[in-house]
This record gives C-alpha cells, structure tokens and sequence, in this order.
C-alpha cells in the first residue's frame, strides 16, 4: 500500500509566501551587511586604520528619529537597564556581523527558487 | 495713590498650585496620563513612583554639599525683579525629575549623574574675544555676582517647574570675556567624559552637548548663569558646576555643566539641530500656539500639581525678549 502525500505548492500557501518573504529580508540584510562591510575596508584602505561602524551609527545616520524615540521609549516606561547597558552594548557591534547573521539564517530557511 | 502695573510674567492668584497638589507626586504622575504605563512596568513604578525621604535626598548629592569649595557664597541675596506669581517647586521635584541627555533618556538620571566629577572644574573661553583663556571655576565664582532668581522653567515636553536659581547674569561672563565687534553668537558646550556620563558611550551621537545664543540674547537681562539652586550648589543632575537658565525658551536650551564658552562670526549648529532639527532648533522660543510633533505645547504640567494650566508666549517673559525677535521675520522662532 502505498501513500500518497497531498502535493502542496509553496508558492500558493501563506507558508509558502513567508517563506519567500523570508528569503527577500533576508538577502536584503545581506545586501546592506556586504555594504556595510565594504565601507569598512575602503575607509581602512584609504586611511590606514581600521574602523567598525556600530549598529547604531547605521541606525543614526539611517533614522535618528526613530533611533531617539525607542531609546526613551524604552528608557522612561520599560526600564533603563533595558537600554543602558543592555541594547547599547549590542548597538556597539558591528553593524554588518549583527545584519549578516540573521541574514544568513533566513536565507538558509527560504526556499531555492532553482529548485 | 499706587497704581500697580501687572507684569508680564504675573500670573492671577487663581492660576496658584494648590499646595495638597504641590507635594504629592503620585497624583502627578496619574494626571500626566503616564500611570497605565506604570502600572505595566512594575520596576519603572517602584523607580518612579518613590518619593525620596530626607534621607535619600541627602545623599543623592553627596559631592556637591561636601567637597564643593563654593558652598560659602551661598545663599546668595534674592533679586526681586524676577520674582514670579507662582509658588515654587519643592526641591525634591527638581533634583529628580532631570533631563540630562548625557545620562539616559530617562527621568531617573539623578543616580548617575552622581558619577560625575565637578572639580577641579575648568571653562575655556576662546573664538572672537580680545585674549582666550581658561579659569577655574571657583575662580570665575569669585569674580561674578551672584545672586538669587526665581525662574519659571518650561520643557519641550510640556511639563514645567519654578526654580530659585542661584548664579550670575549671563552678560557677565560676556563682559569678562571681552568679546571682538564680529562676535554674533555664543555657542557653550558641556563636559565629555564617557566613562562618567554612560550615554556618551553612544560615539555615534555629536557630543559634546551644544547650544547657542546670539549675543543679543546672551546679554539680555533675563538670561542667567546658574551655579546653584535653593540657596546650595548645583547637584550634580542640575547642571553642576556651571549651568544657563534662559526661561524663555524650552528647557533644551539651558546647557548643562558647561565646559567652554565659543563667541562665533555665525551661528553655531547646537547638539539637537544636528539630531533632529524640524523638532529641536536653533531659536526654540516658547509658544503655546505652535506645537510639538509629540506634545501640545498649549498648556504645561506644572511638576509637584494635578492640574494642567496655560503656556504663555515666551513662557510669560515677553516684555523681556520680545524686541530681540521684532526683525527674525521667516525664522522658525518656535521650534
């Protein structure tokens, strides 16, 4: 006796659209975290002296408002241990380890189109 | 027969803090709309909702009432020009409820601010003056007129508070300074020391905190040089050693723990212009009728009270400053 499995298509279900949504954030993470990275070695291959550009120097100069808002969001009805030292500590990594990481994870999960 | 002239600044008895309103807090806080985000966070209402006893208060500036050298020259003699039809603000208001951006974000930065070293304590004076120096604060203190002022002190975020500073004109330090024809503006920076004030470790914001008056302004009787507060130093989360009080512009303004006074051909680009200029600029004069993207500026909570009453243009100081805006005509003066 054999089973059928019920063919699914991932590209018509809602999980199947996740997934590729997924599989775009991800590769867009990518892009910014190659960028990012990039910048870093053109500066250090113009100046000498090698320079990380923190998470939140990216957030700074992306969107300053919203990088102020959430701080006293956070700092004034959360808790200011939340923001000092906790998510300082993890604005002061390199923004393109921090964005590559989680870019590689999503894009490992979404689906390959080639297939 | 007296003819009593009511002054710009008065306000009608009416307008008084009820004084059961005036000391309790926690009604405060629940007026403000705020209490509902407390109650969510039962560590920021343990922090916030404390009121601090005689005990706590005293050592929330230790340094400043033990080691500060110039805690004999106060209390200074009370100018009674700038009285206000107001009461005063319990002290416990104003050295715990702070805006001190090099600190956090938050209300609380009396704790860390304690972190801070205010001596030796030196400001630089430099840019179009006829000789640069630096002096020692205690030095400058011996040198200025000190005096006492009773302030109202209105914040961008529409809450306020009435203050009796305790410092020197700020056309003194103008005068010592003896700045050259070309001078227009003043710009003041404050202290930078990441290890002390932890949100200096954000490198990515333009510290040193910034701000700028034009000389107009700078010599105008009104603004004020503040070294102390309820006839002491300064605490710390105040602004110590060296803090300006300009009550007619939101609390932004007022630079804390100033290090450095730079007298500039043009206008310098302050520490908020440089984050967020469309909500914090240049001028940022107070005007109940021109709001904040984030808060009405048309009425204020008074800090220690319940109730909400009007702002006033330029936070009721008008006939003082008014003429210094008569020709800014396409100047964003309020923002």
């Amino acid at each position: 006796m054999s089973i059928i499995k019920p063919r699914v298509s991932n590209t018509r279900s809602g999980h199947g659209l996740l997934l590729q949504v997924t599989g775009t954030v991800g590769w867009a993470l990518a892009a910014v975290a190659l960028i990012t990275l990039a910048y870093e070695l053109n500066a250090y291959s113009e100046s000498g002296a090698y320079r990380v550009i923190p998470l939140g120097e990216l957030w700074f100069n992306v969107n300053v408002a919203s990088l102020n808002l959430i701080q006293a969001v956070v700092q004034r009805y959360l808790h200011p241990f939340l923001w000092d030292p906790i998510i300082i500590t993890v604005l002061q990594w390199p923004a393109w380890s921090l964005l590559g990481a989680p870019a590689a994870i999503l894009v490992a999960i979404a689906p390959d189109r080639r297939r | 027969m007296l003819i009593r002239r009511k002054k710009g600044w008065e306000l009608s008895e009416a307008a008084a803090t009820p004084q059961a309103y005036y000391v309790d807090r926690r009604r405060l806080l629940a007026g403000m709309g705020i209490g509902g985000l407390i109650l969510a966070a039962p560590a920021a209402l343990q922090r916030i909702g404390a009121v601090p006893d005689a005990a706590s208060r005293a050592a929330l500036h230790p340094r400043a009432e033990i080691d500060d050298p110039s805690e004999k020259l106060y209390p200074a003699p009370r100018n009674v020009r700038y009285e206000v039809d107001r009461p005063i603000t319990a002290e416990k208001y104003v050295t715990t409820y702070n805006n001190f951006y090099e600190f956090g974000s938050h209300k609380e930065i009396h704790h860390q601010a304690q972190e801070l070293r205010v001596r030796p304590w030196e400001v630089r004076i430099d840019g179009l003056v006829e000789r640069e120096m630096t002096i020692d604060i205690d030095r400058l203190l011996r040198r200025m007129p000190l005096e006492e002022r009773v302030y109202r002190h209105r914040c961008v975020e529409a809450w306020s508070m009435t203050v009796p500073w305790t410092g020197f004109p700020m056309k003194a330090i103008v005068d010592f300074a003896r700045p050259l024809a070309a001078a227009r503006y003043v710009e003041m920076q404050t202290f930078f020391d990441p290890e002390a004030a932890r949100g200096q470790r954000q490198a990515w914001y333009p510290w040193p905190y910034s701000e700028g008056l034009t000389i107009e302004e700078a010599t105008n009787e009104l603004a004020f040089l503040a070294t102390g507060v309820y006839g002491k130093p300064l605490p710390k989360q105040n602004g110590a050693p060296l803090r300006l009080a300009v009550p007619w512009k939101y609390g932004f303004k007022s630079i804390k723990s100033i290090v450095r006074f730079r007298f500039e051909a043009t206008r310098p680009r302050t520490f908020w212009e440089r984050i967020q200029p469309a909500e914090y600029g240049f001028w940022a004069n107070v005007n109940p009728h021109v709001p904040h993207r984030r808060w009405s500026q048309s009425t204020e909570q008074v800090l220690g009270t319940q109730t909400r009453i009007p702002t006033r243009l330029f936070n009721g100081y008008g006939e003082f400053v008014q003429h210094l805006y008569d020709r800014l005509a396409g100047e964003r003066l309020f923002t």
